[in-house]
């Protein structure tokens, strides 16, 4: 398969094992359409390894149904057609051949709204591990907790744990879903508004989590601490700029979801490219 | 000149006054009193139904108890033709033919459920998901005796069943089918999309999801559903008379003819000189039988809530 390189570097720079500067995900030229609509058209971005990068720009611009993509949970929508390639460690995880279940324990995805399951906050944990096969039940319990503290929420619940997960508070329930989602372990974690349904406070909680957990947790397989690479999907300039690495500016043109710039967030918040993305973050100094 | 303009003159007041004055609200009462009046008309039919069902039992009981304890009814078999007696071999008769129609129904109606809320990604599955809900709507309004002339050509026939206890419950798993599927259909879809696509999203396979998230989150619903399936099976007559006969025997096997509950009460009332009070006996059995299954599947499906919430 011929992938479209625009970068002329990294056609020279294709040494067998990739470096810690080589980006974790680049997606080249995908489209997102519905019923044969494109939603958003011929992304490419790249991802870098143990950053937070935000994804900013108005409503109804591809953003979430980008992010959607990359781990195949638009396979679920009826109509949605996606194209071109994203590649995670070598392997285009767009490819028909990809198993999207293997990819989704690799590629962990927070929602907008908490979305813990109507059992115990225990069980919330163990029940995605003993589906991913982790067999031994302390080793699930062990798991457990410790994500539970990588989220900060173990002091908070370590009493109730088999309390329902749905008498928490949004902000909890929402740590709650993150801790679920790394204790797969998972390469990169995608975030769709994660903030959007909290309060400040527990907004505030989420970001210095989100900033703890670029330098790395405690899963399945916790060899090594490896840092958690994550893509976040914000309305939330001052978020944006407050925990994210790097920013990708999204916007409609010609009916058209687009990826018109990216870079570091300081960079593309200070000294922007495009027109359009100096008015769209300017709207925060005023 | 100030005090002039700060003093509101009498038509100001007036005004004033007939902005404040209670809004008529006769509708409002109206509207209360119809809908109570309705609620309570309906408890007071259900309370008539039991009640005249329990009084009629009971002068029943009165009679028998010279004949036997009362524990004795539920074990005899009846005897001249249902009137002295009990039901023993017709309880059996009912439990078996329930057995059939809930060992078939209840597997098939869940995997149909299961298509027709899981699916759908693609045309052709929301295309099939129509059709199969249409003819589930068609099935629902055909009426019992319908069925029953259905069974009998089907399964004592035409696969030589004969009347027996199994093309009796086959024929009514039949009936009981659509209104199972569009119930737990129902309980299916109220579970929130979020969890399935959590579920989807923590690497889990359709099956796992289905099998740890959805499922468990659906048994209040399923609960519901179960209640109306075994309601219209124990209610059901018309469509018993051709398939599962009405003979009073104590049943052997699958095979043998056997006379289900409301078939008995129906022969009783209808047929046999003297037959109102053993008939009135059995009809407040299969009233409590009623009560108690829908209490039961109540308490499973409100413990099920309580451990979500």
């Amino acid at each position: 398969m011929s992938l479209p390189i625009l970068n002329p570097e990294l056609r020279l720079t294709t040494t067998p094992e990739p470096a810690m500067s080589e980006p974790l995900l680049r997606a080249c030229c995908v489209t997102v359409s519905y019923g044969g609509k494109p939603a958003v058209r011929d992304v490419e971005l790249e991802i870098a390894r143990g950053r937070i990068t935000a994804m900013i720009g108005p409503s109804g611009c591809g953003k979430s149904s980008f992010l959607a993509s990359l781990n195949r949970l638009t396979d679920l929508i009826g109509g949605c057609t996606v194209s071109g390639a994203a590649m995670l460690d070598g392997r285009d995880l767009l490819a028909p051949d990809v198993d999207p279940v293997a990819l989704r324990r690799r590629v962990g995805m927070i929602f907008q709204k908490p979305n813990p399951f109507a059992m115990s906050i225990r069980k919330n944990l163990e029940m995605p591990l003993k589906a991913n096969g982790v067999r031994s039940a302390a080793d699930r319990r062990d798991l457990a907790e410790a994500a539970l503290r990588d989220v900060g929420l173990w002091d908070e619940v370590s009493d109730r744990l088999n309390h329902s997960a749905l008498r928490l508070s949004g902000g909890q329930q929402q740590r709650l879903c993150i801790a679920r989602a790394v204790v797969l372990r998972p390469r990169l974690l995608l975030l769709d508004e994660p903030c959007s349904a909290l309060d400040p406070m527990a907004t505030q909680r989420i970001e210095e989590l989100l900033s703890e957990l670029r330098g790395g947790c405690c899963g399945l397989d916790s060899t090594e601490e490896e840092p958690l690479t994550q893509v976040v999907v914000t309305h939330n300039l001052a978020q944006a700029k407050r925990v994210a690495d790097d920013t990708a500016v999204f916007w409609v043109r010609d009916g058209c979801g687009v990826m018109i710039e990216s870079g570091a967030t300081q960079e593309v918040f200070e000294n922007p490219r495009e027109e359009e993305t100096r008015r769209y973050v300017g709207g925060l100094q005023g | 000149m100030v005090a002039e303009v700060l003093v509101p003159t009498e038509t100001e007041i007036e005004t004033e006054v007939a902005a404040w004055a209670p809004v008529s609200r006769w509708g409002d009462h109206a509207a209360a009193v119809a809908v109570w009046a309705v609620a309570l008309g309906v408890a007071a039919m259900l309370l008539w139904i039991v009640g005249d069902v329990i009084i009629g039992a009971m002068g029943g009981m009165a009679k028998a108890s010279s004949d036997a304890s009362w524990w004795a009814f539920f074990t005899q078999a009846p005897r001249a033709l249902g009137v002295k007696g009990g039901i023993g071999s017709v309880l059996v008769s009912t439990a078996m033919i329930l057995a059939v129609c809930l060992s078939v129904a209840l597997p098939l109606g869940l995997g149909t459920a299961v298509l027709l809320t899981e699916t759908g990604a693609t045309r052709g599955d929301a295309r099939l998901a129509r059709a199969v809900r249409r003819s589930l709507d068609v099935l629902a309004g055909v009426p019992s005796i319908v069925f029953g002339l259905f069974g009998s050509v089907l399964f004592c026939e035409v696969m030589g069943m004969g009347f027996s206890i199994k093309a009796g419950g086959l024929t009514l798993a039949c009936m009981v089918l659509p209104i199972f599927i569009r119930a737990a259909e129902d309980g299916l879809r109220s579970v929130p999309e979020a969890w399935r696509h959590g579920a989807t999203a923590l690497g889990l396979s359709r099956s796992a999801s289905l099998r740890r998230v959805v499922l468990p989150a659906a048994i209040p619903g399923l609960a519901v559903a179960f209640v109306l399936g075994v309601g219209r099976a124990l209610a059901e007559t018309a469509a018993l008379l051709f398939t599962a006969g009405t003979v009073t025997r104590m049943p052997g096997s699958l095979d043998d003819s056997g006379r289900a509950l409301s078939v008995h009460i129906y022969e009783l009332a209808m047929f046999v000189n003297g037959g109102e009070p053993a008939a009135y006996r059995s009809a407040a059995v299969l009233v409590v039988l009623l009560l108690g299954i829908n209490l039961a599947a109540a308490t499973v499906a409100r413990k099920y809530t309580l451990r979500n919430r």
